[in-house]
């Protein structure tokens, strides 16, 4: 028998995952922190305060996958690790809306490319929003800790794939800067299966590297459980209410949890956290939720090359194109070029197959020449003026409004021109651009034909790996979700933890930037505990 | 016809969806051709849903199967699509051999239920959408030629729902395709890199389960 007492008591002595078939009374819970999400945010605001002698618990809306469920396969990972099995998209239903759902969250199914926040954002974020407290001095032990913790090292040589191989030359023979890009890997195997979740533990996920150490230090991770309703009293959250969820139906099971604790943290994630605050109807006092919404939204180039590239195997970003990161404009403020990161792509054969945008024969053409077809992909820095917001779907999830302005056209389009540019330089045949137009390109004579491409929602293959924005810290309830604190404006004890407090997006992946700010959002939260 | 006329319908109600279909919200009614065009639409999307309900209480599927998710019509349709998207021949398996249909089921069974209903309904879309690009009959009873100008045109529309039905349907046809084990002899993939057992997670099973799947 598992009574409330007896099960915390219990569990505080040792700290464990308890998935949600083993709940089957509704019970309270007590804990001195409750952390809502177990990704990269959660997770490490978890270790943090639980390394520190905190009793914390930590819920999580999917399910516990350990290694010994892997199974390397495409849509059964999917369907194991990723919200809404990717199936979610922008309200334009033109991008789709990438996140994990799963104790790790989405670095279980990440590339672990682990990148600092470059000091040019995290001024801009100081200067222009008001985000004080996150500057490199206070940010460099944390990183310098987690590239101990996950093994943080640029990618060797070995670790580049034939694809990895050629961008880095293209880049030199372009005279584009580029560098081997930080992995957090230890002894990986090169099986190119990041995105179906490492059997091998080499990717240092949140699932082997902060969860396993916070349950070391007591926490306890309630999987298959959603938090759902924060019981208030004005300005403080005394419990809240979580439901249980039956993992074979994906439904909830009837049971309910109530925790009760002296801090709650938000860390659901870059598209849930906003929304959840949407749905605890806070939008009159706080109305800057929901906004400044970015995604880092992706534009991929197919290219068919004449030797084996075998895009499917080894690890996914060896080498990284930095030189466009940040877009640059001319004296007159017109866009020149620029914003975003190039790489090169990497995705196993039902992913590339959904990104190629022919039918039939076509198709099939392409296809049976796999291990002869690359590619480049590039996450675009989302103009901070042109930002989307997050709403709530008539069935309560997100609803993701993204406007595609002039500025994101325009960064799209050099993105396409500079991948295609790269391809031909190192020798593809023939390259596709992965949008509904289907434009192909037979040589470099055929790039004027990417300004006459239309760029606009569901044009291009779009998907959004990277939310950020929602619940965006600065100085005040006017301008901001949360203060430099976390702490979200008009609560005492409420804090949000993931990227949904970055005002823009970081210009680089996240993760680093995401486990960073969570050793600050700990330090605030121990000092009020 | 519509693509004179320009974006002009968009999806507004969940949004949330591979399509943002849901809750169809007519966008400058300025557009009277356009308008015109559609017009028969949703009577024919909903027309497709009472029929589906009426004459498919059982809703099996040609494996032998329930089908969760979608109904018979529906399947019907999501086939079609698949059939004209993906490629026949050249040791490529067909669209039964490699499960299309009864894995788009099974995904749709476990969604969030806006995302679920906004690709019913595109789905419903699909199928009568044929005759604003001047072909007469339903989607399903179309040539395959016919179908995949049809998808062209709709992945191509300016108009930035149909774009979102026609490009997220057969996103998702390809992605179940190219996933399925049948069809990497054909691409040369060697398959997963540990050669490990399939290991079905409870909502595999959950599914097979109350499909009728034999063991
Ligand atoms: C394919 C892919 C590749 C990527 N590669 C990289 C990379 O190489 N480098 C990098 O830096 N970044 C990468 N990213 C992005 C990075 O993985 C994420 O930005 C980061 O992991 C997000 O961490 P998070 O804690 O903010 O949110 P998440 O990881 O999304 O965690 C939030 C968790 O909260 C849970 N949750 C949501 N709502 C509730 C609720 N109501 N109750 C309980 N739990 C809830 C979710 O299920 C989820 O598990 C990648 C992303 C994807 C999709």
């Amino acid at each position: 028998m598992s009574t409330l007492l007896g099960s915390h008591t219990e569990a505080r002595r040792a700290g464990r995952i308890v998935q949600g078939h083993e709940l089957t009374e509704s019970q309270a819970i007590e804990a001195e922190v409750c952390v809502i999400g177990s990704g990269c945010g959660g997770a490490t605001v978890a270790r943090q305060l639980a390394m520190a002698g905190h009793d914390v618990v930590v819920l999580e809306r999917g399910g516990y996958y350990p290694e010994s469920s892997f199974d390397q396969r495409e849509i059964n990972m999917n369907a194991k690790l990723s919200a809404d099995r990717s199936m979610r998209a922008s309200a334009d239903g033109g991008t789709l809306l990438l996140s994990g759902q799963n104790v790790g969250g989405a670095s279980v199914h990440y590339w672990a490319d682990s990148y600092r926040t470059p000091e040019d954002r995290l001024q801009l974020w100081a200067e222009r929003y008001g985000v004080e407290g996150h500057d490199l001095a206070r940010l460099t032990p944390a990183w310098d800790e987690l590239t101990g913790t996950l093994n943080v090292h640029p990618a060797t040589e070995d670790y580049h794939n034939r694809m990895n191989q050629l961008l880095r030359s293209g880049a030199q023979q372009l005279g584009w800067e580029g560098h081997a890009v930080p992995q957090a890997r230890k002894g990986c195997v090169k099986s190119g299966h990041c995105m179906q979740g490492c059997v091998y533990r080499a990717k240092q996920s949140q699932l082997v590297t902060h969860i396993p150490q916070a349950i070391d230090h007591g926490a306890r991770v309630y999987a298959d459980v959603e938090a759902a309703e924060l019981l208030r009293e004005r300005g403080q959250v005394r419990a809240l209410r979580a439901r249980v969820i039956d993992r074979a139906r994906n439904q909830p099971s009837g049971v309910e949890l109530t925790v009760r604790a002296r801090a709650f943290v938000l860390a659901a994630g870059g598209y849930y956290s906003a929304p959840f605050l949407l749905r605890q109807g806070l939008q009159k006092q706080l109305p800057m939720l929901g906004r400044n919404f970015g995604m880092n939204p992706t534009a991929m180039v197919h290219g068919l090359y004449d030797e084996d590239i075998v895009l499917w195997r080894n690890i996914p970003a060896a080498f990284g194109v930095e030189q466009f990161r940040l877009a640059r404009y001319d004296a007159a403020g017109a866009y020149v070029e620029g914003g975003y990161l190039l790489m090169a792509n990497q995705i196993q054969p039902g992913l590339l197959g959904s990104m190629m945008p022919l039918m039939g024969d076509a198709l099939g053409e392409w296809m049976a020449q796999m291990p002869r077809i690359g590619g480049t992909i590039a996450w675009i820095d989302d103009p901070a003026d042109e930002l989307g917001e997050l709403q709530l779907a008539r069935d309560g999830t997100p609803k993701v409004v993204y406007p595609y302005g002039p500025k994101t056209q325009a960064i799209l389009r050099d993105t396409i021109r500079k991948q295609a540019q790269l391809q031909f330089a190192v020798g593809a045949r023939r390259l596709l651009v992965a949008g509904a137009d289907a434009l192909q390109l037979d040589s470099t004579a055929d790039l004027p034909k990417i300004d006459r491409l239309p760029i606009r929602a569901g044009g291009l293959f779009m998907a959004a790996p990277h939310p950020s924005g929602g619940c965006i810290m600065g100085r005040s309830a006017r301008d901001s979700v949360t203060g430099p604190s976390h702490r979200v404006h008009g609560f005492d004890n409420l804090f949000v933890a993931d990227s949904s407090v970055f005002p823009t997006p970081v210009s680089v992946d996240p993760s680093f930037t995401i486990m960073a700010f969570s050793y600050v959002a700990a330090e605030h939260i121990r000092q009020m505990l | 016809m519509i693509e004179q006329d320009g974006a002009g319908l968009r999806g507004d109600g969940a949004g949330t969806t591979a399509s943002g279909m849901s809750g169809l919200h007519w966008h400058g009614l300025s557009r009277r051709r356009f308008i015109r065009g559609l017009a028969l639409l949703p009577t024919a999307v909903g027309g497709s849903f009472v029929l589906g309900a009426c004459s498919e209480p059982q809703r099996r599927w040609r494996d032998g199967r329930a089908l969760l998710a979608l109904s018979v019509a529906q399947a019907q349709t999501l086939e079609a699509v698949a059939r004209a998207a993906l490629p026949a021949g050249g040791g490529f398996p067909d669209v039964d051999e490699a499960q299309v249909v009864r894995r788009f089921d099974e995904e749709l069974s476990f969604v969030s239920e806006s995302i679920r209903g906004d690709l019913q309904a595109a789905l419903g879309v699909l199928e009568y959408v044929p005759s604003l690009y001047g072909h007469f009959g339903r989607f399903s009873a179309l040539g395959g030629d016919a179908q995949r100008a049809v998808l062209d045109a709709l992945c191509g529309s300016r108009v930035e729902l149909l774009r979102a039905i026609g490009s997220n349907v057969r996103i998702l046809v390809q992605f179940f395709y190219f996933a399925h084990p049948a069809t990497w002899a054909a691409t040369g993939y060697d398959g997963p890199f540990g050669h490990l057992p399939e290991r079905l997670s409870e909502q595999r099973r959950w599914y097979a389960e109350r499909t009728g799947a034999s063991a």
